[in-house]
């Protein structure tokens, strides 16, 4: 997401687009969407990709309020040509190997990305409905301005990918956690860390990423109030909805997804690994030419130095 | 031990759930990937002082990490 950014500012984007795209792709993807269907309910469905596309505008028309040139259109540089030509090469491929080159980069690359994240998640999750007391949870969780400020603080410094925060989310809300206390978490979590800071600053500007960061944090506030009070409304208790999703899916295909999930995983494990010793192996390769050449070297110094003292002391004999 | 089996248990339950979901995320969003590429995207976010935000949250919202 953030190289993606950096690239789209070399194409000259403005700052408030850059915002805007920096909040929203983090905050909600297809694949978040679709777990969160699974694991949530159809409302903090909606209340998800709904909410990270208003923060996403909040803070790029903030952005682009405060911070506009107007010449920053002219003086951008558009390297339409290199988009042309790009664009035409990817026109060309049939519809086909397109559709297989997408399965391919989804099952790799993403799921990938994903993985580690999104089991880490699933141990946090199962960490919490087994440890977290119920009283706590419901007593610091349970709702109001206390509630969001708590998932505030602690989804803020934490880095937790959209898919991977899902698990947690529903963990929290089977110990009584308010759905918009959840909300805030689920924004939050996979929007702002502390290792991304020094990457927005360079995009941003400082400024620009103080800002990025208040509208994230009121925005989100206010969802999350706003979500509790529509499930207030509605009378739902957010708990209740979670399994019903949840039994509408025969055994079989969750097993085998799930065993078609692990294997890639582990497959993707094991690439990593290789390609780890033979970058080691390379390195080792390389390491050992300049310890040769050293021990030349040595040998060298080592055979110079009599030589330079005898033909010092042959000089000097010369010279008596 | 007991509580370590319970949360292993929890883990696995999770995964069953959501594996056929995330299985249709990450093709879609694979998709997306190569049928969007960036350049389009890019050429969409630098004209525009509002149009711009709105296009770059739209794009944002069903695009993976």
């Amino acid at each position: 997401m953030l190289p993606a950014a950096a690239s789209f500012k070399k194409q000259g984007a403005n700052k408030g687009a850059l915002a805007s795209f920096l909040v929203s792709t983090p905050e909600s993807g297809v694949d978040s969407i679709a777990i969160t269907y699974a694991l949530l309910d159809p409302i903090m469905t909606v209340a998800r990709p709904l909410a990270a596309f208003i923060t996403g505008i909040t803070a790029g028309i903030l952005e682009n309020t405060v911070s506009w040139k107007s010449s920053a259109e002219l003086d951008s540089p558009t390297p339409v040509s290199a988009a042309a030509a790009g664009d035409t090469s990817e026109d060309q491929e049939p519809l086909m190997t397109r559709i297989i080159h997408g399965l391919r980069y989804g099952f790799r690359e993403i799921w990938a990305d994903i993985a580690l994240w999104f089991f880490v998640g699933l141990f946090l999750a199962g960490l919490i409905t087994v440890y977290m007391p119920e009283s706590l949870s419901q007593m610091i969780l349970g709702g109001g301005i206390v509630a969001m400020l708590a998932m505030l603080l602690m989804g803020m410094p934490i880095y937790i990918c959209a898919t991977a925060s899902t698990p947690i989310a529903a963990a929290f809300l089977l110990k009584g956690a308010s759905p918009g206390a959840v909300l805030v978490f689920l924004l939050v979590g996979p929007a702002t860390n502390m290792t991304s800071l020094s990457v927005l600053i360079r995009i941003l500007g400082k400024m620009g990423t103080i800002r990025y960061l208040i509208v994230i944090a009121v925005v989100s506030i206010l969802f999350g109030l706003g979500l509790d009070g529509v499930y207030h409304y509605l009378d739902i208790e957010a708990r209740a909805v979670i399994s019903e999703v949840r039994e509408t899916i025969p055994y079989w295909l969750k097993l085998g997804s799930a065993v078609i999930l692990i294997m890639l995983f582990l497959h993707h494990l094991l690439d990593q690994f290789r390609l780890r010793q033979l970058k080691r192996r390379k390195n080792q390769f390389i390491a050992d030419f300049p310890a040769l050449d050293s021990s030349l070297k040595t040998k060298q110094g080592k055979s110079q130095i009599p030589v330079f003292v005898q033909s010092d002391t042959k000089t000097k004999a010369q010279k008596e | 031990m007991t509580e370590l089996t319970e949360v292993g248990l929890e883990m696995w339950r999770i995964l069953l759930d959501s594996s056929p979901y995330i299985i249709i995320g990450i093709v879609v969003a694979g998709c997306i990937k190569v049928f969007i590429n960036q350049n389009f995207i890019s050429r969409h976010l630098r004209h525009g002082r509002y149009r711009s935000v709105i296009k770059a949250s739209l794009f944002g919202i069903p695009l993976p990490l």
